[in-house]
């Protein structure tokens, strides 16, 4: 009877296996819980705390009453950045997986093996006014330009959106080149029959074929552009408007802030989540 | 989160001075060179009933707060030659990490031990910032040394008293002393401002080539935002003495307006502007007087640039040597507090080696040090300068309010 049946006891040999699977499963579990949901929730709890301890909103009002430009300035930054360094990498992956070149390849994977803090350091020594950029071309020109007439590229956002393309373009590449590799020539010489070019083949073949890889992409990008301190701690703009992260870091080292730096964290939490989410709602249903 | 890392820090501590402790040298006696200590404490007392315990060597746990440049300080340029003189004795240095937040690890060390009952305490000799001293005080974490030290009459400036309003006297002799100054580039400025009203106009005709860092990205800028409001406000004294007061904030908005209005650049940090200011991407901003000539000694910097104390005056801030009131080894901790005060010490490590103003009377210290050094540390800001225009930073609240009054403005 169909009751009877739902309702026996799991045979020996079932539970064995659920249990196995469960052993196998602890450990990452247990990794998730430790350093990813108990700090998720510990911040929570915190950045509704005030110094005593009470409940209290203030955190937030405060961080919002401060923070709401800043706020807006890294989403902008981020999805800036995300944008070109999608565009670059699918059309220089799109190249790649046409015309293999492995100098090209590794050119721009360079990056993948250069620390955070060092792009950044390179970045402002490069492309300060009297930078490397600058002062090379000021030699090669004769004087002919004024490093103090140029924008300073290395102080504002664009030296911000530029280090943080370089950086993250290397692991980008990485990811949707392998997608692109696993699309069968068939499709694409089919398509060269029609006459489309290279850039008709990754639009119309390559990109619809790899979109869960490109997403993947995008969400790992766009979380790892608004956690990073290194690059905008090398670049910032003290007066202007900063990353959360610095005025995270700043709570916490010059104000021993802590329950508005656990706010501004769970507002970067929930941002990055935002990320998430929308993938696993659009992206991976596709 | 802070618990975690209070933890860690606690638990990384402990390791360290477990991994200290651990030798085992030729012993000699410490206490029997340090007769001449008044004012028997719980230690002593200890000690006396164990005399044994007085031929065990001494390990002492030295923690101090400040970047990596802070430990090496104490391990390569103090310990050796403090081990010299006091054979059987080990140093083990524990660096806390840079900023307030050293500090504080300091005292939460401090106060983890007193509140779990301890009798001996583990760090025997501290060298901390201003900003600790209120609570580590409030909290009897530390011992009253200075009247236990042979350097006692040298502990004459203003800070050895008062720490951001907090009393400290008896309890801290300043390591050195740190203080801002406006660099600037000679070549390019041929008036140099001598005041605040005469740096604005400056500022004003010369757009972008003021370069400070903001108050986020270090001291240098927090000091220059600090001395702008003691000008505008005309409220030094209670801003520094106390007490604090939420209506004298109410001044601030207008000013904080008033210096974000002006047109300058905003450098990354207190190396980022001495970085500005060596590619001449600037021509003036507010400096650590040391960092400036550390940089013109490794030759990261042009040895033109100049320095100048500006009317009404720029922050400063000491650093201090303070003893737990419970440390292990309280005999050898003063001999090497001690040390560090003593004058020899202050000439060669403090002023000729680290550019930095003496911690105690400089007019003791002085007479050793080098002509060069001399010349060196007083040509730009003179003893003058120090005494007359090298102010003290704001009691804390008023600082936290400051940079928040500024973040809001």
């Amino acid at each position: 009877m169909e009751t009877s049946r739902t309702l026996r006891p799991l045979s020996r040999s079932t539970s064995l296996a659920w249990l196995a699977g469960a052993a196998m499963a602890a450990p990452a579990v247990a990794i998730v819980g430790v350093l990813f949901i108990y700090p998720f929730f510990h911040s929570l709890i915190a950045s509704f705390q005030n110094k005593s301890g009470n409940w209290t909103l203030e955190n937030y009002s405060f961080i919002f009453s401060m923070y709401v430009r800043d706020m807006l300035f890294t989403v902008w930054v981020s999805l800036l950045s995300l944008v070109i360094l999608l565009v670059l990498t699918v059309l220089l992956a799109g190249y790649l997986r046409l015309h293999h070149s492995s100098w090209i390849e590794f050119m721009f994977k360079i990056p993948l093996f250069v620390p955070f803090v060092v792009v950044g350091h390179a970045v402002r020594v490069f492309l300060a006014p009297h930078g490397t950029l600058n002062s090379a071309l000021v030699f090669l020109t004769g004087n002919w330009f004024n490093p103090d007439q140029m924008p300073s590229i290395a102080f504002s956002t664009a030296g911000l959106v530029a280090a943080l393309v370089w950086k993250n373009l290397a692991f980008s590449l990485l990811l949707v080149l392998g997608a692109f590799r696993g699309i069968n020539n068939g499709y694409l010489e089919a398509s060269r029959n029609f006459g489309a070019g290279t850039i008709w083949q990754i639009v119309d073949i390559m990109i619809p074929m790899s979109k869960g890889a490109i997403g993947v992409a995008s969400v790992l990008m766009f979380t790892s552009m608004i956690g990073n301190f290194s690059i905008p701690a090398m670049l910032g703009n003290s007066g202007g408007n900063q990353v959360l992260m610095m005025d995270l870091y700043y709570q916490i080292v010059y104000q021993n802030n802590y329950g508005a730096a656990n706010a501004i964290g769970v507002i970067s939490y929930l941002v990055s989540m935002g990320a998430a989410i929308y993938y696993l709602r659009t992206v991976s249903r596709a | 989160m802070k618990k975690i890392a209070g933890i860690s820090m606690v638990l990384m501590l402990v390791l360290a001075l477990a991994a200290g402790c651990g030798s085992k040298t030729e012993n000699t006696s410490s206490s029997a060179q340090n007769t001449n200590q008044p004012a028997p404490t719980a230690a002593d007392a200890a000690q006396t009933k164990q005399p044994e315990k007085a031929a065990e060597p001494v390990a002492l746990n030295v923690a101090t707060a400040g970047d990596t440049n802070m430990a090496e300080l104490q391990e390569k340029n103090v310990a050796p030659d403090f081990i010299k003189n006091h054979a059987g004795t080990t140093v083990n240095v524990i660096g806390t990490g840079p900023g307030d937040a050293g500090s504080q690890k300091i005292y939460e060390k401090l106060k983890a031990q007193k509140d779990a009952g301890k009798t001996e305490w583990d760090i025997d000799v501290a060298v901390v910032h201003q900003s600790a001293m209120k609570q580590m005080v409030e909290d009897g974490l530390l011992e009253k040394w200075v009247p236990m030290s042979a350097n006692k009459d040298l502990v004459t400036s203003s800070d050895s008293k008062n720490s951001l309003g907090a009393n400290v006297e008896g309890y801290v002799i300043p390591m050195f002393h740190s203080q801002v100054a406006i660099a600037y580039n000679p070549d390019k400025v041929k008036e140099v401002p001598a005041s605040f009203d005469e740096l604005v106009k400056w500022i004003n005709s010369n757009p972008k080539r003021f370069g400070y860092n903001g108050i986020k990205n270090g001291m240098s800028g927090v000091a220059f935002t600090t001395a702008y409001t003691y000008w505008k406000t005309g409220d030094y004294k209670q801003l520094t003495e106390g007490p604090f007061t939420k209506d004298l904030e109410q001044k601030w908005p207008a000013v904080m307006k008033e210096l974000k209005a002006l047109p300058v650049t905003y450098t990354n940090g207190n190396n980022g502007t001495l970085d500005m200011l060596n590619r001449g991407e600037i021509d003036m901003g507010p400096v650590w007087v040391d960092m400036f000539y550390l940089w013109k000694d490794q030759g990261r910097m042009n040895p033109n640039m100049r320095l100048k104390v500006i009317e009404p005056g720029l922050p400063g801030q000491p650093m201090y040597v303070v003893i737990p009131k419970n440390a292990k080894n309280k005999d050898a901790a003063i001999q090497y507090a001690d040390f560090l005060t003593s004058p020899e010490t202050q000439a060669k490590v403090i002023v000729e080696h680290n550019s930095w103003y003496p911690g105690i009377d400089a007019n003791a210290v002085l007479p050793k040090v080098s002509e060069e050094g001399k010349n060196k540390l007083f040509k730009d800001v003179t003893a003058e300068d120090l005494s007359k225009r090298g102010l003290s930073f704001p009691l804390s609240d008023f600082l936290k309010d400051l940079k928040t009054s500024y973040e809001q403005n």
